[in-house]
């Protein structure tokens, strides 16, 4: 009778050898620093964006070096922090804001090797130690034309008149693309006295139109609301509003203010493939690689000074067209980096309060 | 049965099954959003959901971390539920009690339970950490079942068998384990479906490379805006009710032959 | 007592086959076929639990700072009154839409309820996902629900992203746990009784309401508070039909320890919930048998 049970144990300590023996043959990159040949896992916003960045970065580095991308998405700050906190990191290129590169500097993200990314490229105010920024994007304030047809709205303090403009907006998922500056903007800030921000300030104005409004998670959430036309007004990115006026769907922007920032690639500390990572990130801050980009995704390259070729469609989000620029707001990566984690906790206590 | 009892009958009845109806044409949808009803058709979504690799992956995941996670749940809560069927000791019900833990416990707490300690453990995204997760999960179903089918089980067969010179290991395996096959196979069968359906710990122990079936229904509304799912959806919803019909009505065929 | 008696002769005599002394050793056998199970809940189940418990109390600083958090940052008292209001609304709807049709189960013939049995269980067994992902279709802006509406001059009845939006889902995910136990107790009744009041000359809804209902009652409780409990930690249907605004407990949990990475006091949120689920449970277990629901799910 011992017998038996003692087998029973032995099954059962079989199987989870058996799922041990599984998982390293099917799960290659678990162990950090296994392969020095892997795929770089890429990781940003997804949708047409991730594309474009797929095609004018990743394939000329596959061509140039053989290394290939597994591309992840979106881009979660914390999931990040409890990979590089649990010693298991699986990502090893990010997209993400100013900010969050400035807040994570050297605790969760890698100091760049400035041997391999030339850090003359750069405008010397945007770089950072552990990020180099990637292209500038806008967030703008746009309208469902439809519905506003006759009185349409032209300044920020529009978005939060629920009154006059009726129905539903959505906002970006990430806090340091320019929420609360529009937020302050709209409550009649004057764009030079933004900085430090009011938080408190902020969240009053945001308490006006709460109730109506979808604090996105993802950027592809904020595209599918304007297209099914769920939201009669929405602050979106550059990228996915060409995607919804390409859609057909019928938006315009509002040129009073946009506010203007620079997304960085950085990399989490302890990634498994971090020298072909910095390689990444020095050929997609090129001049060719991130001139290309640009026109497949409205943004900005990183040096200012090439000319970017956009479309009609591009050119009308384009919020440094001749006659707009006197809109631009350029957002404070400084003051974000500072201060992402503890408005973070704040934001997200208001939110679901 | 007057006729407002019927009528609220079928009004639940609808209300129980109408719904989960939607995604069957919102599956053949063609648009990229989830907008109903359909403007145009198009088969593109299932195509998308046999060959899109991620989708494929997600589906493989799942049937190898519930096929495992079964057989664990299976062993062990098979065994558990014997044991404490059979024995008499001081914490007896301490113990029963123990194993069924997992199905009182909201699911919220032992998910986060679970990634917290995989953090530090490092098992968050492993095969091994996902299974064992599942396993505890099943536990109590499986334990279920087999009491179910232990209540009905008569153990004077076995005080036969031993009276004709049949060891214990022999009775149990000859004996036991063949009367109790009915309760221990459907025992397998909820562990499974519990580990194929289960969603909060597997969103907080997803990565890259391991993320079950539901995990990826589940970001396909979230975060990607994927139609795949109202395909992904059809063909669970048709499947798992023909399997459960299936089940249903063929014993019953077996039955009135015999009889 | 027969060891001591024999271990004299065992002295003089040849050791005898250990299947003569087969009763004392059945112990260990059984602790053998329930260490697997034991050390796997143990390793996977309580040693988590013990840990966030832990966390709760010791992250970041040691004491009770989460606790005291939880009740004075105003924010979790609120969701967890709606997170209570919720579930209740829930539990009552289903109770409402359930007991008529568990009733209906038991007065039906044997065919008729293995039917209606079957089509009580059927959404339990289907992908919890996809019948997430159907609601949110219906309840989406002009989806099936608001068009509905708006054929009676109602316009924008969006339910997506509201609380009703949630309950509404979470009675069709909950009605087979109400159902089940409703009709396991009601099934104990004995109809005759309802026959006896009838032949004593009470109208049928008097003897229903006297007769009826009061042996009904410990149903009643065993379903309402299980879909109460379960309701209460739901993490799905909130997550995917609700929005932040609208918080509940579980959503509050996942924000402070994914979001946050707060374990402390994402772990002291567990906890509560937790204790208020076995609060509940140590009540109801004085009127009804929760466990036996999970029989009944079992026997289908």
């Amino acid at each position: 009778m011992k017998t038996a049970p003692h087998a029973l144990v032995a099954v059962v300590a079989g199987c989870l050898l058996l799922t041990a023996c599984a998982q390293s043959n099917a799960n290659g990159e678990t162990q950090p620093g296994a392969d020095a040949t892997g795929a770089i896992t890429f990781v940003s916003t997804g949708g047409k964006f991730q594309e474009a960045q797929t095609q004018a970065w990743q394939v000329p580095f596959t061509e140039k070096t053989g290394i290939g991308f597994v591309n992840d998405g979106p881009v979660d700050e914390s999931k990040m922090k409890a990979m590089v906190d649990g010693g298991k990191v699986t990502w090893d290129v990010l997209d993400t804001s100013a900010g969050a590169a400035g807040q994570y500097c050297g605790k969760y993200l890698e100091p760049l090797d400035f041997t391999v990314v030339d850090r003359s490229k750069f405008d010397p105010k945007t770089v950072g130690d552990c990020g180099v920024p990637a292209y500038f994007y806008s967030t703008l304030l746009m309208y469902d034309t439809s519905k506003f047809a006759d009185n349409p709205p032209t300044s920020v303090a529009d978005f939060f008149d629920l009154d006059k403009y009726p129905g539903k907006r959505i906002v970006p998922p990430e806090l340091s693309v320019g929420l609360l500056e529009f937020a302050l903007l709209g409550d009649g800030v004057a764009p030079d006295q933004l900085y430090p921000l009011d938080v408190d300030r902020a969240l009053r104005k945001l308490d006006s139109i709460k109730a109506k409004t979808t604090f996105s998670t993802t950027y592809g959430q904020i595209q599918q609301a304007m297209v099914d036309q769920q939201v009669t007004m929405a602050l979106t990115s550059t990228a996915r509003a060409e995607a919804v006026l390409r859609a057909g769907a019928p938006f315009t922007a509002v040129w009073d203010k946009t506010v203007v920032n620079w997304d960085d690639l950085v990399i989490p500390k302890g990634s498994p493939n971090k020298d072909a990572a910095m390689q990444f990130i020095a050929l997609a801050t090129d001049d060719g690689p991130s001139s290309d980009f640009s026109r497949l995704s409205s943004t900005l390259p990183v040096n200012k000074d090439i000319a970017t070729q956009f479309d009609d469609v591009q050119e009308a989000i384009n919020p440094f067209a001749p006659g707009r620029e006197d809109g631009i707001v350029y957002g404070d990566a400084l003051w974000w980096s500072e201060n992402l984690d503890t408005v973070t906790d704040k934001f997200t206590n208001w939110l679901v309060g | 049965m007057s006729r407002i009892l019927k009528a609220w009958v079928a009004m639940v009845v609808v209300v129980l099954l109408a719904p989960t109806l939607v995604v069957i044409p919102m599956s053949f949808s063609d648009s990229t959003t989830f907008s109903f009803p359909p403007k145009g058709w198009s088969l593109r979504w299932y195509q998308n959901f046999f060959q899109s690799p991620e989708w494929v992956d997600a589906l493989f995941d799942s049937l190898k971390v519930g096929l495992l996670a079964a057989v664990i749940a299976t062993v062990v809560g098979t065994s558990a539920a014997i044991a404490l069927d059979r024995s008499r000791f001081r914490g007896r019900s301490a113990v029963q009690g123990a194993m069924m833990a997992p199905a009182i416990v909201p699911s919220i707490v032992i998910a986060v339970a679970i990634y917290i300690m995989f953090l530090r453990w490092h098992l968050t995204g492993s095969l091994i950490g996902f299974v064992a997760a599942h396993s505890i999960l099943a536990v109590p179903f499986v334990i279920v079942a087999v009491n179910t089918a232990l209540a009905n089980y008569d153990r004077t067969v076995e005080h036969a068998s031993a009276s004709l010179g049949a060891g214990p290991i022999t009775t149990f395996r000859r004996i036991v384990l063949p009367s109790l096959a009915p309760g221990i196979a459907s025992g397998f069968v909820f562990a499974f479906v519990t580990s194929f359906d289960e969603v909060v710990v597997a969103l907080f122990l997803q990565t890259p490379d391991l993320r079950t079936l539901p995990v990826k229904m589940y970001n396909s509304i979230t975060l990607q805006i994927d139609p795949t799912i109202a395909a992904a959806s059809s063909l669970i919803v048709v499947i798992t009710t023909g399997v459960l019909l299936i089940a249903q009505f063929l014993p019953r065929r077996r039955n009135e032959n015999a009889s | 007592m027969t060891t001591t008696a024999t271990a004299p002769n065992h002295m003089h005599t040849t050791p005898q086959h250990p299947a003569v002394d087969a009763p004392p050793r059945r112990r260990p056998t059984w602790f053998w076929f329930l260490a697997p199970g034991l050390l796997l809940l143990l390793v996977f189940f309580f040693v988590p639990l013990g840990n966030i418990v832990w966390k709760s109390f010791t992250d970041p600083t040691f004491g009770l700072a989460n606790y005291r958090n939880l009740i004075t940052d105003g924010v979790s008292v609120r969701i967890l009154l709606r997170t209570l209001l919720t579930a209740a609304a829930v539990a009552t709807l289903t109770l409402v839409l359930g007991f008529p049709y568990a009733y209906a189960m038991t007065r039906v013939s044997k065919r008729a309820r293995s039917v209606m049995t079957i089509l009580v269980l059927l959404p339990f067994w289907t992908s919890l996902i996809a019948r997430n992902f159907a609601w949110f279709i219906l309840e989406e802006g002009n989806g099936l629900i608001d068009r509905f509406f708006q054929l009676f001059g109602l316009d924008d009845v969006v339910l997506l992203g509201t609380l009703t939006g949630v309950t509404v889902a979470m009675v069709q995910v909950m009605l087979p746990y109400m159902v089940l136990p409703l009709f396991t107790s009601m099934n104990t009744i004995d109809r005759r009784l309802l026959d006896a009041a009838a032949s004593c000359g009470a109208p049928w809804l008097t003897a229903f309401r006297t007769v009826y209902l009061p042996l009904s009652i410990p149903g009643v409780v065993s379903g309402f508070s299980l879909v109460f409990i379960m309701s209460l930690g739901f993490y799905i249907t909130p997550a995917l039909l609700g929005t932040p605004q609208q918080a509940l407990i579980p959503q509050l949990i996942e924000i402070r320890v994914q979001r946050l990475l707060d374990f402390g006091a994402g772990g002291a949120l567990g906890v509560v919930l937790l204790a208020v689920t076995l609060l509940i449970l140590g009540v109801v277990a004085r009127i009804a048998k929760p466990t036996s629901t999970l029989d009944r799910l079992a026997d289908k």
